[in-house]
């Protein structure tokens, strides 16, 4: 069985570009959080309630950064992470 | 108006809000009023956001160190102050009442003022020479609309007035009473929690056009150094939403409205950080911003 990641459970997110930054609103904990491009990339490629492996993620990245996803993939697992601690992203069995 | 403070009917607008206003301490009625010379007085009829009252303390406090206390809705949250101290407890109390409960608004811990329909935004610590510099401003003609509350409207992104008496403490008093002396300043109280306070008087026109929006410009964030050379540095609209969030009165009360309103504001503006020595340096750089990038 493979896991893959979704949005927190029951989680709707506000995102808005400020700067060179994407401001963040979780409506789930009212907290605000600031994210550089790849951590905004990745929660804009779940946002619409997909559920993706990193693998899939790895690749939605490359698409729009032009370059082969085997080379996104380390940072997409990091950012996944991250993004997990902040109880913005969770994993799911699928 | 004595008359009405005294019998509790009192009613003013002070920006967005209606107060009904009661004392029975006559030194406070005469600041009060020359503080708000220029206000429209309401209906005593009309229906108030906040019922206060700056009363003298009973019992044998009247005689033996008089005191006085702010009662808000019959209720007293502060502990008594001296009896000549009515005036900032009065305005201190006000601004509570406001920070408390005013939630249709996102509140900014921040000076707010304005010439030629552009905002300036001085969100600041305590201080940080945020008062100093708005009232310097103010007596080189800028309008005030808050020493205290940048009060954003949801709806439309502006800045709502509420022009009232500044508190000037401790060194910045002879400051700013050299520097726009035609300003109208209140009496000394001295040795209060924030230490020797004297009050700019809002001006009239600041009073009579608080019913006036004004449109967000800049955010300027002040930082009194002494002795610094003048430093007035442009600053990433990401780190000036760091700084509003956590310089906001109600940032986490105001939900998802707030943080819209807050990406908003950041966006419309242009923020820098202003760390001056010199009050008239101070001054001078953002009247050349406003000269140079106002719109």
């Amino acid at each position: 069985m493979m896991h893959g990641w979704q949005l927190t459970s029951h989680d709707t997110l506000i995102l808005e570009e400020i700067g060179d930054c994407v401001a963040v609103y979780s409506n789930a904990t009212g907290e605000t959080h600031l994210l550089d491009a790849l951590p905004a990339e990745v929660l804009s490629c779940l946002s619409s309630g997909a559920c993706l492996t990193h693998l899939e993620l790895a690749v939605a990245v490359a698409a729009v950064a032009d370059e082969p996803w085997e080379n996104w993939l380390p940072q997409v697992c990091n950012v996944l992470e991250r993004l997990a601690s902040m109880q913005l992203v969770e994993r799911f069995e699928r | 108006m004595s008359r009405r403070l005294r019998e509790q009917r009192l009613c003013f607008a002070t920006g967005p809000f209606k107060v009904r206003l009661g004392s029975d301490v006559d030194s406070f009625s005469a600041t009060w009023q020359r503080s708000y010379a220029s206000l429209d007085v309401l209906p005593a009829e009309e229906i108030c956001h906040f019922r206060i009252a700056v009363e003298r303390q009973r019992g044998a406090r009247r005689w033996y160190r008089p005191q006085v206390v702010f009662r808000i809705e019959g209720l007293t949250p502060f502990d008594p102050y001296p009896l000549d101290h009515a005036f900032p407890m009065f305005e201190w109390g006000l601004n509570w009442c406001i920070a408390m409960s005013a939630h249709d608004y996102l509140m900014l811990h921040s000076a707010v003022v304005e010439r030629d329909g552009c905002a300036v935004a001085l969100p600041a610590q305590p201080g940080s020479g945020k008062s100093t510099l708005c009232a310097a401003l103010v007596g080189r003609g800028w309008r005030l609309l808050s020493d205290e509350f940048g009060i954003l409207r949801h709806a439309d992104g502006s800045f709502l007035p509420l022009p009232r008496a500044a508190p000037l403490k401790n060194a910045s008093i002879p400051l700013l009473q050299n520097f726009a002396p035609h300003l109208g300043f209140g009496p000394r109280y001295a040795k209060t929690r924030k230490g020797d306070v004297v009050h700019m008087f809002p001006p009239g026109d600041s009073l009579q056009r608080q019913a006036d929006p004004a449109r967000p410009r800049f955010i300027v964030f002040p930082r009194y150094e002494p002795d610094a050379v003048l430093q007035l540095h442009a600053q990433p609209p990401e780190v000036a939403m760091t700084r509003l969030v956590n310089n906001s009165f109600n940032y986490r009360v105001s939900g998802a409205q707030g943080f819209r309103s807050l990406c908003g504001l950041v966006r419309e503006c242009e923020s820098y950080q202003l760390i001056n020595g010199d009050l008239s340096e101070a001054v001078a750089a953002l009247e050349s911003l406003l000269q140079e990038r106002g719109r």
